[in-house]
């Protein structure tokens, strides 16, 4: 016994003096560079001031006046949601209303769940663009945000809260957005994930980007199939048990949700996003939807491989992943749906606003944020024991600081294991 | 006495039991909630040469390597030339940005990265060359002692050591070791006296300046610079 408290002890004091051996000018060099993703000449003010700070055991200080500066969102953040942005996930996606949106609400240290469900996008100030020939319209391409990124304006500087998301009904007008939900009905994502397709992408997505969940993660053979769509062939190549114990796994779940997007689609030769309640006439604006405004390809009746499949007859979803005492359950921890300041949407329980509201309102959310960040600024795998518990962690702590992108940041640089002993 | 160590055998193995359970619902029944991210999430994932996913582990370092963004910010960071990019900046960032890494994994540094990024950075010191040479020498930040209207001859020595030493604490962050002191005065010597030979007096008055170019980008590109 004495000699496994010994033990303990030794290992801790081991862990104890890796860390204490870095310097306060190193520990602020290593915070300042991963937290604004950028390199920094050695004695300049910035570096200083946190060193200072780090010195005088303020350590959130620190953290706090690294994402101070502006390339902690021009460079940081614009990256974590350049790659959640487009189906590529690349770093190198052209800034766009989804990044933008993702950049302004870190910056402004508003509730991140509204990225889910809220009514509002950011763009540039034009104001503080002047002379700079900007295009302003954000709803028919993405001109505004290409451009004000090769203008090389700092985006922690320029960008603006827009209350009010619209989409184009014509050539020349706009309506407002009858559906708003954040970034889920950005330009951005709805262009990615709605062109051609089922809509059933648009779900994948939600949870590969938000729930850090792949879909054959969450894939539920044991889950109602009731929701699955008429155009998926229950017995494919003749043999119905391959239905059951392969494509039924992702269907349950996926066309469960499904659903909240039937009245959406994305118009690729006029480059935007359609919904059959904006009142456009011209099929170029229009989505064309059926008599209760649902589009073509939910239903696919000329792609019918299974009569009784599920025809879909409005946006109303339900969640297959809560099936009790599942894996899912546990691993989204679904809870209320987010809280919803709009009034004129709170009431609503189909479509993708209440879709994203109840995505924001789970557990796994949080923990997802919190595993973005630990990717974005950590930059190293954890074991799969220590991921469960660090990205709990971190996202409990998201939670406690009202869901504030730019404390979770800090929260997750200044956690423990972020950085490995012997860094730079 | 046997009755106490009875009662002492059966807490150790009600203790054992209840952390067999424990340890059997947490790493073997339970499932985990988190997978390691896998390189195939990102769109060239192991590399900028259109490596296949998965073509490289990524190693378990302090050091990670920075992307194409991440690199132009911070040589515009480290130079003090942030939001002051060219025209020929932005044109030669464009044209590299695909060799250059899309990932902070260390294992797709490769020949062509290195070389997008000494390109680059021969762009961004020829700006901060440009800049630095319309300013009085007092206002400079690196080359403070270089007097560009004289040849390599008419310039000492200290004006070189004193920029090669403000550029390693910018750029680097750190001072000089003694052994890049050696291999960048090593540079000098070689390059004030096999490329000076047989030039007009005015191209070796340019040299004072590819010299400075030269040494601002082999150091603004170098692999410290590449890393955080």
């Amino acid at each position: 016994m004495k000699l496994a408290f010994a033990l303990i002890c030794l290992l801790f004091a081991s862990t104890t003096n890796a860390q204490s051996t870095r310097s306060p000018q190193d520990e602020a060099k290593w915070l300042l560079e991963r937290l604004t993703g950028v390199k920094w000449p050695a004695g300049s003010a910035v570096l200083n001031d946190i060193t200072q700070k780090i010195q005088a055991g303020d350590r959130a200080g620190a953290a706090a006046a690294a994402t101070a500066q502006p390339q902690f969102l021009d460079v940081v953040v614009l990256e974590m949601a350049s790659k959640m942005s487009t189906r590529d996930e690349s770093v190198r996606e052209p800034l766009n209303d989804f990044s933008a949106t993702f950049i302004g609400v870190t910056r402004d240290n508003t509730d991140a769940r509204e990225l889910l469900h809220g009514n509002f996008f950011y763009k540039g100030d034009q104001t503080k663009l002047t002379g700079l020939n900007i295009p302003d319209d954000v709803v028919r391409n993405n001109n505004h945000y290409l451009q004000m990124s090769r203008a090389n304006v700092s985006l922690a500087n320029v960008l603006m809260r827009v209350n009010g998301q619209q989409i184009a009904n014509s050539q020349t007008t706009v309506v407002p957005n009858p559906d708003p939900a954040g970034v889920l009905t950005s330009r951005a994502f709805m262009s990615a994930h709605a062109l051609a397709g089922t809509n059933r992408r648009l779900v994948e997505y939600t949870f590969r980007q938000f729930m850090c969940l792949p879909i054959n993660e969450w894939a539920d053979t044991a889950a109602s199939d009731a929701r699955v769509g008429r155009d998926i062939d229950r017995a494919p190549g003749g043999d119905p048990t391959r239905y059951m114990t392969t494509c039924k796994g992702c269907h349950t779940v996926m066309d469960g949700f499904r659903g909240a997007f039937a009245k959406w689609d994305y118009r690729e030769n006029t480059g935007v996003i359609v919904h059959s309640a904006s009142g456009a006439t011209n099929g170029n604006y229009s989505a064309q939807g059926d008599a209760n405004g649902v589009v073509a390809k939910m239903n696919r009746p000329t792609f019918i491989q299974f009569d009784g499949g599920y025809v879909t007859t409005g946006d109303s979803f339900i969640n297959n992943a809560n099936r009790p005492n599942s894996v899912n359950a546990m691993r989204f921890g679904w809870r209320q749906p987010a809280t919803d300041n709009d009034a004129a949407l709170a009431d609503r329980t189909g479509g993708v606003h209440a879709f994203g509201r109840l995505i924001a309102g789970s557990r796994r959310f949080s923990q997802c944020m919190a595993k973005r960040v630990w990717d974005a600024v950590c930059k190293h795998e954890l074991s799969e024991s220590e991921m469960d518990a660090v990205f709990i962690e971190l996202g409990f702590a998201f939670e406690a600081q009202s869901y504030s992108l730019r404390k979770l940041f800090e929260s997750a640089a200044l956690h423990p294991k972020c950085r490995l002993v012997g860094g730079v | 006495m046997k009755n106490l160590n009875f009662k002492k055998w059966m807490r150790i193995g009600a203790l054992v039991g209840l952390m067999t359970g424990v340890v059997t619902l947490h790493f073997n029944c339970a499932p985990s909630m988190f997978q390691p991210t896998s390189f195939s999430q990102s769109s060239t994932g192991g590399g900028s040469l259109g490596c296949e996913p998965n073509c490289f582990e990524k190693p378990a370092s302090p050091y990670t390597l920075m992307t194409s963004h991440q690199v132009f910010s911070t040589m515009l960071n480290v130079t003090g030339q942030t939001g002051a990019v060219s025209g020929t900046m932005r044109q030669e960032y464009d044209a590299r940005t695909g060799s250059l890494a899309d990932n902070d994994n260390l294992a797709s540094v490769n020949a062509p990265l290195q070389m997008a990024t000494t390109s680059l950075a021969g762009e961004v010191c020829n700006s901060l060359l440009t800049r630095e040479q319309g300013l009085a020498a007092n206002a400079r930040q690196f080359f403070s002692q270089v007097d560009f209207n004289r040849n390599l001859a008419g310039n000492t020595t200290a004006a070189y050591t004193l920029a090669i030493e403000n550029m390693a604490r910018s750029f680097w962050g750190r001072a000089l070791t003694a052994d890049e002191t050696q291999v960048l005065n090593q540079f000098y010597n070689e390059f004030s006296t096999e490329f000076s030979a047989g030039l007009s007096a005015a191209d070796q008055v340019r040299l004072t300046r590819k010299l400075y170019l030269s040494a601002c980008s082999a150091m603004l590109s170098s692999f410290d610079a590449m890393i955080n």
